[in-house]
């Protein structure tokens, strides 16, 4: 079922429980008053019978006694009959002219003569009767009793009649509270799951990978929210996707770029093997497949980079860890480099302490890492640059600190660099030759972190860039 | 008089296979590893064709071929296009920047030399009939 749906149906019968609670609550203390009232009402018809005939008594005139009987009979609703009777149950006046004189026959009338104050009871005699009787007092004695009958159907009828009017006002304002109430509740409905709609949508355009989709709600309730947290998911996945074609991109230029020139290479051999007749003599093969060779190695190299990143993915990277001599590792891969850097006139150096002590540690992997470091370096720094790599003890471990004098890291994006296919891209426009692909950093922070060590970087834009990392100093027995 | 061409890559294996297949076939060639040295060199050196690779530190080739172009005197200069990407992803691009005609990655010698040979004649045609 829609929410809009299910939302209507809900508050309807909200709106419709309330409205009937609220009215039948209503009816019910209605009925309450009106009772209580008409209870009232009936005992204050036979107090003033009482006084009237008090007075009558006194004065000694049964005319007014007749005559206010017959005034309660027609003017107050429901009275059977009324009448005044003496202590014996002879009756002084009454309704009926023709009782007048004689005994009081209700089968009540044992009780209604002993009366002290008002007493109430019922009696049938053709019809339900509510008989009520007060003692009328001469000074302290008691000289007779008032009584007056009320018809129970009558009764029942003017209470009904009255409860009727009520029911009506309170259907009718209900009614009207309910249609309110309907329409509030619609609307509701409707504002409600509007911007849910909205929101389905644009969860819909954004699955169909249309990362430009933005929802445009604004509203300060936590469906607003809802909106604003939902666009910057969207603008969290375009920067993902975004991130991924660049390496996509990237990938395709390292993976192509030497392949193909490797294949040109290779046709432009066999193009000269073919012309082999014509001339043979200024033509350098060593030359050419050393550079075969090369572009060879750097695919590898990256494929070899690919592997260890879903190897570093799947948590399935291992180091085998043994006692080495770490400071013949530094020099093997500078002096690697040097042809490199002496070409790109950058000073490359070390400086390794003495009685450097054996490092536990895994001999390719840790070469992977300077690789990678000085590598970097050397891409990111200009001619005439200085690139050093200092080994030394601090905090009972080994660290390394590879320095250069290059273009420097963005504040901004230096907390970034270890991760995933992350280049500076500035940095990235700068490089001749092979780029790279942004995964040398996370490979080498997941070989120092294997082996218990620790990676970080300071640099100072336009000034240059140290990375270090900590290695764990070997000792027996562990 | 020898043609002259002008070579852009960033890449020297690139460079100097090209060398290799042009200057047999009696070319001069002149490289440049990126845009600025390719401006400057265009000035120096005057060459009658331009090989230009789209990915160029700095400046790429696309932006490159267009600020050429923008120059009057190199205005009607032939460009050639190399590209590692798939021809039909670029071609229409670059074509409406105003290269005039593009080589992908890997090339055969042979087919690089004709395509030279081709923009070439068809410059010097529409030189001439101006």
């Amino acid at each position: 079922m829609k929410l809009r749906t299910q939302f209507s149906i809900f508050t309807t019968l909200l709106v419709l429980l309330s409205v009937g609670g609220v009215s039948g609550f209503l009816y019910y203390t209605e009925r309450r008053v009106l009772l209580k009232e008409m209870a009232k009402k009936e005992e204050a018809t036979v107090k003033q019978l009482a006084q009237i005939g008090r007075e009558a008594l006194l004065v000694k005139d049964d005319l007014l006694l007749l005559n206010y009987v017959n005034l309660i009979k027609k003017t107050t609703p429901g009275v059977r009959y009324a009448f005044i009777e003496n202590l014996q149950g002879k009756i002084l006046a009454h309704t009926d002219p023709f009782k007048i004189e004689t005994f009081d026959t209700t089968p009540v009338k044992e009780k209604a003569l002993s009366s002290e104050d008002v007493v109430r009871q019922t009696f049938f005699q053709d019809e339900q009767i509510l008989d009520f009787s007060y003692p009328v007092y001469l000074g302290k004695k008691k000289e007779a009793i008032a009584r007056v009958g009320f018809s129970k159907k009558k009764l029942n009828e003017i209470i009904t009649e009255s409860l009727a009017r009520t029911r009506t006002r309170i259907l009718g304002v209900g009614f009207i509270t309910l249609i309110i109430g309907l329409i509030i509740a619609l609307v509701m409905a409707y504002t409600m799951t509007k911007p849910i709609q909205i929101i389905s949508h644009g969860a819909a355009e954004i699955g169909k990978g249309n990362f430009e989709y933005k929802l445009n709600i604004e509203r300060k309730d936590e469906l607003g929210k809802l909106a604003f947290e939902f666009n910057k998911m969207a603008d969290q996945l375009k920067e993902l996707d975004e991130m991924k074609r660049d390496f996509v991109s990237s990938v395709t230029h390292e993976l192509r770029s030497p392949l193909a020139a490797i294949e040109s290479y290779i046709n432009m051999m066999l193009k000269r093997v073919s012309e082999i007749k014509r001339e043979i003599s200024d033509f350098d093969w060593k030359d050419n497949f050393l550079r075969m060779k090369k572009n060879t190695i750097r695919l590898s190299r990256f494929i070899n980079d690919l592997l260890d990143v879903a190897k570093i993915e799947a948590g399935k990277l291992d180091v085998n860890p043994m006692k080495i001599d770490y400071s013949l590792v530094v020099k093997d891969i500078v002096e690697l480099f040097k042809p490199k850097a002496t070409e790109q006139r950058i000073d490359l150096s070390y400086k390794i302490i003495e009685n450097l002590p054996p490092v536990y540690g895994d001999e390719d992997r840790l070469k992977q890492v300077l690789t990678n470091l000085i590598g970097n370096a050397l891409k990111f720094t200009p001619e005439g640059g200085k690139i050093e790599v200092k080994v030394y003890v601090k905090n009972d471990a080994v660290e390394t600190a590879v320095s250069d004098t290059g273009c420097g890291i963005p504040p901004d994006k230096i907390d970034r660099i270890f991760s995933k296919f992350e280049q500076v891209k500035s940095a990235r426009d700068k490089v001749k030759g092979p780029k790279g692909t942004g995964l040398g950093l996370t490979i080498a922070k997941a070989i120092v972190e294997l082996h218990g060590g620790k990676i970080w970087v300071e640099s100072e834009l336009g000034k240059g860039t140290t990375f270090f990392f900590t290695l764990p100093v070997f000792k027996e027995n562990v | 008089m020898k043609e002259k061409i002008l070579v852009v890559d960033d890449e020297e294996d690139y460079l100097n296979l090209l060398r290799l297949i042009l200057l047999p076939e009696g070319f001069e060639v002149e490289t440049a590893v990126d845009g600025e040295e390719a401006l400057e060199k265009l000035e120096k050196f005057n060459p009658s064709l331009l090989i230009l690779d789209v990915n160029l530190p700095k400046i790429n080739g696309y932006e490159l071929c267009k600020k050429i172009r923008e120059e009057k005197r190199f205005a009607k200069l032939p460009i050639i296009m190399l590209t590692v990407r798939s021809k039909e992803e670029e071609e229409a691009f670059g074509l409406e920047i105003g290269c005039d005609d593009y080589i992908t990655k890997p090339f055969e010698p042979t087919a690089l030399v004709a395509r030279v040979n081709a923009v070439l004649r068809r410059t010097k045609r529409k030189k001439g009939g101006a």
